[in-house]
């Protein structure tokens, strides 16, 4: 086999070289911006319509590839809002639940918009909880065990009396915006509730 | 006296030469001698060569090439620079002082390597593969997944769509594997074949074709037929092809 030179082909390899490679002088006397060669870089800018495989590295074609995947799916997994229904506040956070004997804190984003408040899990496309602002009536901050842990869990209580635990990254500050929702929309909490 | 000048190579010898308007826009291409090395170079502006028009910078590249290789012919080993290194002069001196001043200071260092480089010339070797032929392969070869891939026909249709998603994953990862075992592979055999080799990153596939990998190989000037029959074997095969490049002055040496 027999090494090819000066084709069109391979005249993209030498440019790689003559724009990416050969000595560098670390000098003060070159002319260069903070020793970047910006000027390759706006060479390759021109050149980049010259031929289409100049530039990218098979992974990062690959990497384009899952990244597109993975943006597809991600749309398909958005949260369904309202219209109009606009998001004050979004934290990652967890909701306690249980049915029978199964109990489980289930994970997932906690949506606070400014007419409900829900925990949205995407990888399942499940609403794990959702509450209209409207219904709650009550609203508390407790510390509870967490392995050998305290945490503080978010407590809700809606008209009908049923409470509901919620913790998130932040739990005071997700309780802080809760109470300054209600508020704005004119709901008042019990001032003591009991849970 | 010019206000800047443009640099394309560092060549082994101290004759003063003009190699004519062989360069960039025609300039006059002549050395700098430092000892018993010199500066390949042109006088130039203090702006950088800048355009938006690629046949113009296709043209400009081109020459900085021919200036280098009219060097690399002239004096048997050069170190390239990069295009568009520029060297200006400031208020105590001048751009060509500057240039001597800088040969003088890295003396050491630019005589070693041009030591190193005599009569030394660059190859680039890039090996595809097709991964339709390998992943065919793989079916019959690996016990595995042909297993698998006989059970999907036995499943219903949910059971199967699992299955195929099981035998997806297996393939990517048989094919990592093989990939990675060809590198080696290869890489060993070519590396009996040079001087010095540089794994280049690989670039975008081409016509259905991934590249395996991406080298810049040091061989002596004109001595490639050793691993050009090596890498005619690994060419031959069904699933390979080769792209054997050069030879080009020992860019990716320096």
């Amino acid at each position: 086999m027999e090494p090819v030179r000066g084709t069109r082909a391979t005249l993209v390899d030498l440019l790689d070289r003559i724009l990416d490679k050969g000595l560098i002088i670390n000098a003060d006397v070159i002319i260069s911006v903070a020793g970047i060669p910006l000027i390759g870089v706006n060479l390759r800018a021109a050149l980049a319509g010259m031929e289409t495989m100049l530039k990218y590295g098979v992974m990062q074609a690959w990497d384009e590839r899952i990244r597109d995947r993975e943006r597809e799916y991600r749309k398909s997994q958005e949260i369904k809002l309202f219209k109009e229904e606009k998001v004050a506040l979004k934290m990652f956070g967890s909701c306690y639940y249980s049915k029978g004997i199964y109990t489980a804190w289930k994970p997932g984003q906690i949506y606070l918009t400014d007419k409900r408040l829900l925990l949205w899990n995407r990888e399942f496309h499940d609403m794990v909880f959702q509450i209209s602002l409207k219904k709650i009536t009550a609203i508390l901050i407790d510390q509870e065990d967490h392995f050998s842990q305290k945490r503080e869990v978010l407590h809700l209580v809606d008209q009908d009396n049923r409470s509901y635990r919620l913790q998130a990254e932040e739990t005071p500050r997700l309780k802080e915006a809760i109470v300054q929702s209600l508020e704005a929309m004119g709901l008042f909490l019990e001032e003591n509730p009991v849970t | 006296m010019s206000e800047a000048i443009y640099l394309y190579c560092i060549a082994d010898g101290n004759e003063e030469i003009n190699f004519g308007r062989i360069g960039l826009e025609k300039n006059e291409v002549y050395t700098i001698p430092h000892k018993d090395l010199c500066a390949v170079v042109h006088d130039c502006s203090l702006e950088p060569y800048k355009s938006d028009d690629k046949e113009r910078v296709r043209t400009w590249i081109m020459a900085h090439e021919k200036g280098i290789e009219a060097a690399w012919a002239k004096f048997g080993s050069v170190l390239p620079l990069g295009f568009d290194t520029i060297i200006h002069g400031n208020k105590d001196q001048n751009a060509e002082n500057n240039i001597k001043k800088w040969l003088k200071e890295d003396y050491k260092n630019l005589r070693q390597k041009l030591n190193k480089l005599r009569d030394r010339a660059e190859f680039g070797v890039q090996i595809f593969w097709d991964p339709k032929t390998v992943v065919e392969a793989l079916y019959t070869k690996d016990e595995e997944i042909k297993k698998l891939n006989e059970e999907i026909r036995s499943k219903s249709k949910g059971l199967a769509y699992m299955y195929k998603q099981k035998l997806a994953n297996l393939i990517r990862k048989r094919m990592e594997i093989e990939a990675e075992r060809y590198f080696k592979d290869f890489f060993e055999r070519i590396r009996g074949c040079v001087d010095e080799i540089k794994v280049e990153k690989s670039k975008k596939s081409e016509e259905g074709k991934d590249m395996l990998m991406n080298l810049s190989c040091l061989l002596p000037k004109g001595k490639s037929q050793i691993l050009g029959e090596e890498l005619e074997k690994i060419d031959r095969r069904d699933e390979f092809s080769v792209r054997f490049i050069g030879p080009w002055p020992p860019y990716s040496f320096v």
